[in-house]
């Protein structure tokens, strides 16, 4: 029989990132030496209060489904922590547990985009928001900063034609550059937004992995004035290293959370419940966070000194989550600059037995992106890789 | 502000309904739940201890979108071993719960515009999910005259050209009604000859009283056109894990696997570990729970039947037995509200699972013996109170 799949099935494509990703696997599962730098997730165990917890509540049973939005005492506490943060008031009415934060944005998109709505999305982007909006029939208005440092202004919004646009993504700290926003730089963009209608999506996945003096800045803390049409995105996947746990939280008006409800009732009911009751301990465990987040940067800081002095290579050094964008069109044959990341990305795996993702799936081709959340010693030796690799590299 | 979809979205009454009942406990009455599909067991011990196991083990990183390769394995092995079916881990997409299977087939199969049949009175969210995909909702009605079935040129009749699936649902929520080998022999016939899709599901396979459950996938040209639905949450008490999967040719296991990866990355470590022993470890205590679901549901029908006003027949499956009310003379939704307000029984209306549900009460008996006894003496007490 002539499989004969809805339109969507052809628009969405697996994400690229996860292609190496298996490549890498299927070369690791025959033994070779391979350095897998495509990795989004922290190599750290969950802390151990968080397991433990979890252990009390398979334990203790009852653990049957909660309310479609999350147990009560969670968004509860997702509020509280999340007000002294956020430095606004929260009701749990205003929060959403989602498995992941990936499924607050596919919720969050769902219930605004219309077909044929807009959604204005800084570059580089994280791969998953071009594929959600387009799954949604809507579509995706880049907008492309015009200065360096991966931030966009409200002059590359206004360049960009954002204003027409249904809703706006944000993305401090940015998968795939690293890229922290200031309080000043978000400041100006929220005097746009205040001109405009559009949502702001303010993705903050990796708000606790920041390495600026500064820190992480909430949009809600410069722009709380706007708290009727920002979705806040966040969770305790990268930060307290849970990522197969799948929990994210949505923070957004009572109305959008109501909603996001209703969609999540119908497309996964609840998230797990025992992964829920592990989650309320999590914000016991600051201390575990920041030692996570002060071994993210000392690998950063060694991965950028092993990499400065590499011919052809630029970079601007990361102020946050645990990637690395490296500029690689120095590397790439001018005569043909398209593919040169797909070329470059293969030569690595295939010589060296380095992984890393290409950046054209990100809206940056000539780019690569190398995740740093692997040990100091492999990171030198994936840096030690690199650099040979470069000088066998045709182009 | 909303997206027009949202409009079309419908909704699950139980939980409507749970939440009316909490709240009526708040101030101080006794409530006997009978509104909610879940099992009041807690999960057998020796899938708890996996799942234990597997947080002190490291099992807290993701894994692929489609499901842990070995946990894959497991499923499609106990699928290939319950149901006789040739299939692999390549067929297998693993999903927290049930839901996210009938929402991503259905994205990946629908287009706006295509036909879904789906069965009327059933489980609420697959009308809700056909409409929300800009699909035309098509309800095949289940008629209790036909023992909660239908006859196949009553299928017939509903199937256009622009048909693309079938929703099964065996045994069946609410009714508790289970297809007939013969009746699968002539729903396959006719998927073939107009070459639409089956979701069929499986959630209650475990859960029943006569027989042994069988597939449409058995039947000659299904394997490659349906979709089954299978998960721990009913038969292994395991509601809160979320934990469900799917088996369906791979080209579709691929594309649901594709949209899990954009949608909520993958299902929880933990749980698809622990997920993997319930299938595989001794299954008495899930045995145990069907044994006392049997008892409970011979105890409920038997009181109903004696309730004037009240007939309901003895289900095959699942835990919910629906009765006819309409010698009443309420509407079924006014029925609930009384019930619930009045007598303190919180049950849901027959409505809630389509049109065709006017007349009928649905009642879960995953609830203990004692709190089903007590719930009969109130509806008998509400049915002499309307009849007078």
């Amino acid at each position: 029989m002539e499989m004969r799949l809805g339109w969507l099935a052809d628009v969405i494509d697996d994400s690229p990132t996860l292609k190496l990703d298996g490549q890498a696997k299927q070369l690791l599962a025959r033994g070779e030496p391979v350095i897998n730098l495509t990795v989004g997730e922290p190599d750290f165990d969950t802390p151990l209060r968080i397991r433990e917890a979890a252990h009390r509540a398979l334990d203790e049973g009852g653990n049957g489904y909660t309310a479609s939005a999350g147990l009560p005492a969670l968004r509860r506490k997702v509020a509280d922590y999340y007000a002294a943060r956020l430095g606004v008031s929260i009701s749990p009415g205003e929060v959403i547990v989602s498995n992941g934060a990936k499924q607050i944005l596919y919720n969050a998109l769902s219930i605004l985009l219309n077909q044929g709505d807009e959604v204005a999305v800084p570059v580089p982007y994280w791969v998953t928001y071009p594929a959600q909006i387009a799954a949604l029939r809507a579509r995706m208005i880049p907008v492309v900063p015009s200065h360096p440092g991966w931030k966009i202004t409200p002059e590359d919004l206004d360049r960009a034609g954002a204003g027409r646009a249904k809703a706006l993504i944000l993305n401090t700290p940015s998968n795939p550059s690293g890229a922290v926003y200031t309080r000043a730089e978000l400041e100006a963009l929220a005097e746009y937004c205040r001109k405009t209608s559009f949502f702001i999506l303010t993705d903050e996945i990796y708000e606790d992995l920041v390495y600026t003096g500064e820190g992480h800045i909430p949009l809600m803390t410069v722009a709380p004035d706007l708290r009727h049409r920002i979705v806040t995105v966040t969770g305790l996947s990268k930060s307290y290293a849970m990522t197969g746990w799948r929990i994210g939280f949505g923070i957004a008006d009572e109305k959008a959370i109501g909603a996001m409800t209703r969609l999540q009732s119908h497309s996964t009911s609840n998230v797990n419940t025992i992964a829920q009751k592990a989650s309320l301990a999590a914000f016991d465990c600051r201390d575990e966070v920041e030692a996570m987040a002060a071994a993210f940067r000392a690998r950063r800081d060694a991965l950028v000194a092993d990499l400065a002095s590499i011919p052809g290579l630029r970079f601007l050094v990361p102020d946050g989550a645990f990637y690395l964008l490296a500029d690689v069109s120095g590397l790439v044959d001018p005569e043909r600059p398209v593919g040169g990341c797909w070329r470059l990305a293969e030569h690595l795996l295939q010589t060296e037995k380095l992984a890393v993702v290409p950046g054209e799936p990100f809206g940056v081709p000539n780019h690569l992106r190398l995740s740093y959340a692997a040990g100091e010693t492999t990171l030198r030796e994936a840096a030690a890789r690199f650099r040979r690799a470069t000088a066998t590299f045709g182009g | 502000m909303l997206a027009k979809r949202m409009q079309r979205l419908g909704t699950e009454t139980a939980f409507v309904v749970l939440a009316r009942a909490r709240a009526l406990e708040a101030q101080g009455r006794d409530i006997v739940h009978l509104e909610i599909g879940e099992p009041d067991f807690d999960t057998p011990a020796n899938i708890v201890a996996k799942g234990v196991a597997a947080l002190q083990g490291g099992e807290t990183h993701y894994g692929p979108a489609a499901g842990k390769p070995e946990v894959r394995k497991v499923f499609a092995e106990y699928i290939a071993r319950d149901r006789g079916l040739d299939v692999g881990p390549e067929n297998v997409v693993v999903t927290p719960g049930g839901k996210p299977i009938m929402y991503f087939v259905m994205t990946a199969l629908v287009d706006e515009g295509d036909e879904v049949i789906y069965p009327n009175p059933g489980f609420p969210i697959y009308e809700s999910v056909i409409n929300f995909l800009g699909a035309k909702s098509v309800p095949l009605q289940l008629s209790e005259a036909k023992d909660f079935s239908f006859d196949i040129a009553d299928l017939e009749r509903l199937v256009s050209d622009r048909t693309k699936l079938l929703i099964l649902n065996s045994p069946q929520n609410p009714t508790g009604g289970v297809l007939t080998g013969a009746d699968l022999d002539a729903i396959a016939r006719l998927a073939v000859k107009h070459d639409f899709w089956v979701l069929s599901d499986e959630i209650y396979s475990k859960i029943i009283y006569e027989g042994t459950h069988e597939s449409i996938a058995t039947r000659p040209g299904m394997l490659e056109r349906t979709i089954i639905l299978d998960g721990h949450s009913k038969t292994y008490a395991m509601t809160g894990w979320r934990l469900g999967y799917g088996v369906m040719p791979k080209e579709l296991a691929d594309a649901v696997a594709k949209l899990q990866t954009n949608c909520n990355s993958c299902t929880a470590s933990f749980t698809q570990i622990a997920g993997a022993e319930a299938l595989t470890g001794p299954q008495d205590a899930a045995a145990a729970m069907v044994a006392e679901f049997r008892a409970r549901r011979d105890l409920l029908v038997a009181g109903l039947n004696e309730i004037p006003g009240i007939t309901c027949r003895l289900p095959r499956g699942a835990f919910y037995v629906f009765p006819n009310v309409s010698q009443l003379g309420r509407k079924s939704s006014e029925l609930e509200s009384l019930l619930l307000d009045k007598y303190g029984v919180a049950a849901l209306s027959g409505t809630a699972f389509g049109k065709f549900g006017e007349g009928y009460l649905r009642f879960s008996y995953a609830n203990s013996q004692p709190q089903i006894r007590k719930a009969l003496e109130r509806v008998r007490a509400m049915s002499a109170d309307l009849l007078g």
